[in-house]
């Protein structure tokens, strides 16, 4: 009796569940994003060699957060996360301009991923505070999101040392999660 | 991975003990030293061409890849010329002799410093380059060289 009710109240005030994985190529912010999101905070980091993983409690949504390194040589093994992953958060380094066409094809290998095809995709163009940043129009142009197809996408402007547009992002992730995206 | 070990071979010969003494000081440098033996700092620059310890690492990626790009010797892919940079600058000694030709007393931080502190003097020493001799800058993406 007392699951059922759980149960019932989850579904009534909308608690769920999200399994988010936050994939980029290394040193795009991806570890400085997950713990700006759960402590609020501006960690040092160094390089992870595996990964990161924490709880966020947003909007009557438990997202857990997976934080996988980004280095060339470990990308193979995000594979190894993708089932049941309701949600993608690519972090791209937008004052990177050098390796932008490297992160685009990452970012569409990872589309191409069956099983992730059930998952929306937010985009975070990271490290906004930097010169020489690209816009979240000029991010969109040099990853070809407009090839997106049957899948529901944003992007967002951030600055994850700043602490800026990153729960604008997960309100939208939020919001599509609920609105039954995934 | 092949590169990286060429990276490291060539740094050895130098002698491994040159390129610990880590960019702060020798107290930190010798937290590197264990089992009888120096242990190398797995996190370079080949931008600047130093080894770089854990606590400056974040200050170092911040400061985006055209200024510091930090790369793992034993995880990352290395391009040809990242290692031939770090082959020429010839340690953090060699390097700190440029980046640190007029540092004024008192300013570059201890091993205990805080991460303000080591951002700030990361900043002006590599960024802003402001320690070097007058009418010298490095430019981005060539890393100093130590005339022999």
């Amino acid at each position: 009796m007392g699951i059922v009710f759980t149960r019932l109240f989850s579904s009534l005030f909308g608690n769920k569940e999200a399994r988010i994985l936050v994939l980029g190529l290394d040193n795009a912010g991806k570890t400085t994003i997950l713990y700006r999101l759960q402590m609020g905070e501006v960690v040092s980091t160094i390089p992870t060699i595996g990964f990161n993983v924490e709880t966020v409690q947003y909007n009557n949504i438990k997202f857990q957060v997976w934080d996988l390194g980004g280095q060339t040589s470990i990308r193979p093994y995000w594979r190894c996360y993708f089932p049941n992953t309701q949600a993608i958060i690519y972090v791209v380094d937008s004052s990177d301009t050098e390796r932008l066409v490297i992160a685009k094809e990452e970012f569409h290998a990872i589309l191409e991923e069956e099983e992730l095809k059930g998952a929306v995709v937010l985009i975070f163009a990271n490290k906004q505070d930097l010169p020489g940043a690209l816009d979240d129009a000029a991010v969109t142009e040099s990853l070809e999101l407009h090839k997106i197809k049957n899948r529901q996408w944003s992007i967002f402007k951030t600055s994850a040392i700043k602490g800026e547009g990153l729960f604008e992002g997960l309100d939208w992730l939020s919001n599509t999660l609920k609105s039954g995206g995934a | 991975m092949k590169g990286v070990t060429k990276v490291m071979s060539a740094m050895n010969k130098v002698g491994g003990k040159h390129y610990v003494e880590a960019c702060l000081s020798r107290s930190e440098a010798i937290s590197y030293y264990s089992s009888s033996r120096w242990h190398i700092s797995d996190l370079l620059s080949p931008t600047i061409g130093v080894f770089i310890c854990l606590k400056c690492c974040s200050v170092h990626r911040s400061l985006g890849p055209n200024v510091s790009k930090v790369l793992l010797a034993t995880i990352d892919e290395w391009a040809e010329e990242e290692m031939n940079a770090m082959v020429e600058v010839r340690g953090n000694s060699s390097a700190n002799s440029i980046y640190e030709a007029h540092v004024p007393k008192g300013v570059k931080p201890g091993p205990d410093a805080s991460l303000e502190h080591r951002t700030k003097f990361i900043r002006s020493k590599y960024e802003f380059q402001e320690f070097l001799n007058t009418g010298l800058k490095i430019s981005n993406g060539a890393p100093a060289r130590v005339c022999s």
